[in-house]
């Protein structure tokens, strides 16, 4: 029974306690390099964001146009603001992958996968910020365009274009990554050739009166401009 | 910059064998073949009857016209003997007609004719639109003789038009530049300027002429240089301004973003000029005023307070992103009123120009976009005006714009705070 609890339970757990025992540098070391890191990483922000501040580059971004992307982005702050964030994470980052190096093989592996699943990700990175811009941009411009034409259903056309690069966007990035490379690209041919095939058929079928009434205002628009408003604007 | 040939190897040729002139007369067209032959008649009467000793050529600078307007410059035929002239003319008005080059539209045209004023040493050159119907000889005396007697360098019109005639010009651009400038041009787009030749050198010496200001953009463009750069500047008093209506195809929104674009980029090139200006003084006016009979003009404004609704509805994310909160408010208060109710006033309407102009120079969007979602706003001042002044005269009409201008100049302190801060 001795011997039994002896193999049984001790054994192992003095194993485990050498196993820890054994890591427990690595670990410790690991966890001081993120710490340093982070710590490391909020000077480089403080500094970068309060350099950059004393040195008006919001203002040089403003002139650039920069200012303008950011604040379309979402970011309030200012460029300044941003840019000290990107360099503060870009130390924790640094950080991250010293500490799994000191972790040992296992943890270098890790880092390597992800050198080279890098650019991968980067690249998806890119194009779904690409395709988010673009996506906010031409539905904008349609929107305003369709209210400037007058088109009851702006906000839908709007919508269906931002949807629709979306789309586009979400599905070039899967590919980068390897994703449902396919499946995606057939799906989404499939539905979009459906929605458009349908949209024709009904259009055809049912609103060949409608479509030959909107063509006929289209084209007589500027007309009856002047008949209606009577306003010579230049 | 190397300076490009923009004159055609004809026109070129044609100007060498003139040599120089004293008065260039530039008449830029497009498919104008219906009126030019008169615009071209009766300024050939007008350099008859009142330049009769000077050097004059008449250049029409064409856009490519499908309907034979340069034939019709060429052919138009003037009958001396029937303009009962005081002594004959000395010498012969040339004619030249050449297409223009660069991008289509007005300000490409412009740029031709003071090319060719330039290459002429020209001392006064006045261009006239094509689409005239209301011209008559005294037009020419009117624009050229402040600049070659009182050494004026820029002869602006001074026009009675109908109330709801030039509604851009109403409602934005002489509101916005007697405010900005401290000068009342009332026809700072008006179509018919005088200048001096030492003003067409400054006017050719700018790198402008690939923007907006080759479109739609350049009667204030030039109007703009004039005031801000201290060049000598009046107003003459022409009569009536009937003429064709503008290119019927051509589309509200585009124009009025190439105008208001146009004014937008001034005030940045022309900050510190724009600052500092308090108040407005009346520019000198040349000419007779009198009353004139004017076409009546049939106006509807339930449509555009349609597009106004609808605009302030579907816009609102759009103005959310770069218009003051309380005017985002004041735009929802009025897309839920009743239309035949609508108003929106002259201080509301003041301020929403102030915040467009502010936001194009912070490019807080597009600047396209952002002025294209100015039209549904401009088509509710519009209408709001149209109500206001359905009923009035035209003198009570004006007297509706006097006030937008004093708004106008009332908020523009504000302006200067909103557009310095940061």
């Amino acid at each position: 029974m001795n011997e039994f609890w002896q193999r049984a339970v001790v054994e192992p757990l003095n194993q485990l306690r050498q196993q820890v025992m054994d890591y427990l540098p690595q670990l410790s070391a690991a966890v001081v390099v993120l710490l340093v890191a982070a710590v490391a990483g909020w000077v480089v922000k403080q500094v970068v964001y309060h350099g950059l501040r004393l040195a008006r580059f919001d203002r040089l971004a403003e002139r650039l146009g920069l200012a303008a992307v950011v604040e379309r982005v979402g970011v309030s702050r200012g460029t300044s603001y941003v840019v000290g964030q990107c360099a503060g994470g870009l130390v924790l980052l640094f950080g991250v992958f010293l500490a799994l190096n000191t972790l040992g093989p296992a943890g270098s592996d890790l880092v390597l996968r992800f050198f080279v699943y890098l650019p991968h990700l980067l690249t998806a990175a890119l194009i779904l910020v690409v395709g988010g811009l673009a996506a906010s941009f031409f539905a904008r411009g349609v929107l305003i365009a369709a209210v400037n034409a007058q088109l009851a259903s702006a906000r839908l056309l709007a919508a269906a274009v931002r949807v629709f690069i979306w789309l586009l966007a979400i599905i070039v990035a899967c590919e980068h990554l390897g994703i449902g490379r396919t499946t995606l690209a057939i799906t989404f041919g499939v539905v979009f050739g459906g929605i458009v095939t349908g949209l024709a058929i009904a259009f055809g079928l049912a609103g060949k009166d409608l479509a030959r009434e909107a063509l006929e205002s289209l084209l007589k628009r500027g007309a009856r401009e002047d008949e209606h408003e009577g306003v010579r604007h230049l | 910059m190397p300076e490009v040939d923009i004159l055609a190897p004809d026109a070129r040729q044609a100007m060498d064998k003139l040599g120089e002139a004293d008065i260039v007369i530039g008449i830029p067209s497009y498919n104008n073949a219906r009126t030019i032959g008169h615009v071209v008649r009766a300024v050939s009467a007008g350099l008859a009857r009142h330049f009769s000793d000077q050097r004059c050529v008449i250049v029409n600078s064409d856009g490519g016209s499908k309907d034979g307007t340069p034939q019709a410059v060429l052919e138009a035929q003037l009958e001396t003997d029937k303009l009962l002239l005081v002594r004959h003319p000395l010498q012969p008005v040339h004619r030249i007609t050449t297409p223009y080059h660069g991008l289509p539209g007005k300000g490409s045209a412009f740029r031709t004719i003071f090319r060719a004023a330039q290459q002429l040493k020209a001392r006064a050159c006045a261009v006239v639109d094509a689409d005239l119907r209301s011209i008559t000889p005294d037009w020419v005396d009117l624009l050229v003789r402040p600049v070659l007697q009182n050494e004026f360098d820029y002869v602006a019109p001074y026009y009675r038009r109908h109330k709801y005639d030039g509604t851009i010009t109403n409602s934005i651009v002489y509101p916005l530049t007697r405010a900005l400038y401290g000068t009342r041009l009332r026809q700072p787009i008006g179509g018919e300027f005088g200048l001096s030749g030492k003003l067409i050198n400054r006017l050719l010496s700018k790198d402008v002429w690939e923007t907006d200001v080759a479109r739609y953009g350049v009667d204030i463009w030039m109007t703009t240089t004039a005031l801000a750069e201290g060049f000598k500047v009046c107003q003459v008093f022409l009569g009536a301004k009937l003429h064709d209506p503008k290119d019927p195809g051509a589309d509200l929104s585009a124009m009025l973003a190439q105008v208001v674009g146009s004014l937008f980029s001034l005030m940045e090139e022309y900050e510190k000029t724009w600052k500092s200006v308090r108040g407005s003084v009346p520019a000198p006016l040349f000419g007779f005023p009198y009353a004139v009979g004017l076409e009546s003009v049939r106006v509807n404004p339930e449509r555009m307070l349609t597009a106004f609704q609808q605009g302030c509805r579907d816009l609102e994310p759009v103005y959310t992103s770069f218009l003051r909160e309380d005017l985002v408010g004041e735009l929802r208060r009025l897309a839920n009123g009743v239309p035949g109710e609508l108003r929106l006033e002259n201080l509301l309407w003041v301020q929403l120009v102030h915040e467009f102009a502010v936001a194009f120079h912070r490019r807080k969007l597009d600047r396209q976009h952002l002025l294209q979602s100015l039209t549904p706003l401009y088509l509710g001042w519009v209408a709001s005006f149209v109500q206001r002044t359905q009923e009035a005269s035209d003198d009570q009409a004006e007297q509706e714009i006097e006030n937008l201008c004093r708004a106008y100049e009332q908020l523009k302190q504000d302006l200067v705070v909103r557009w310095d801060a940061r």
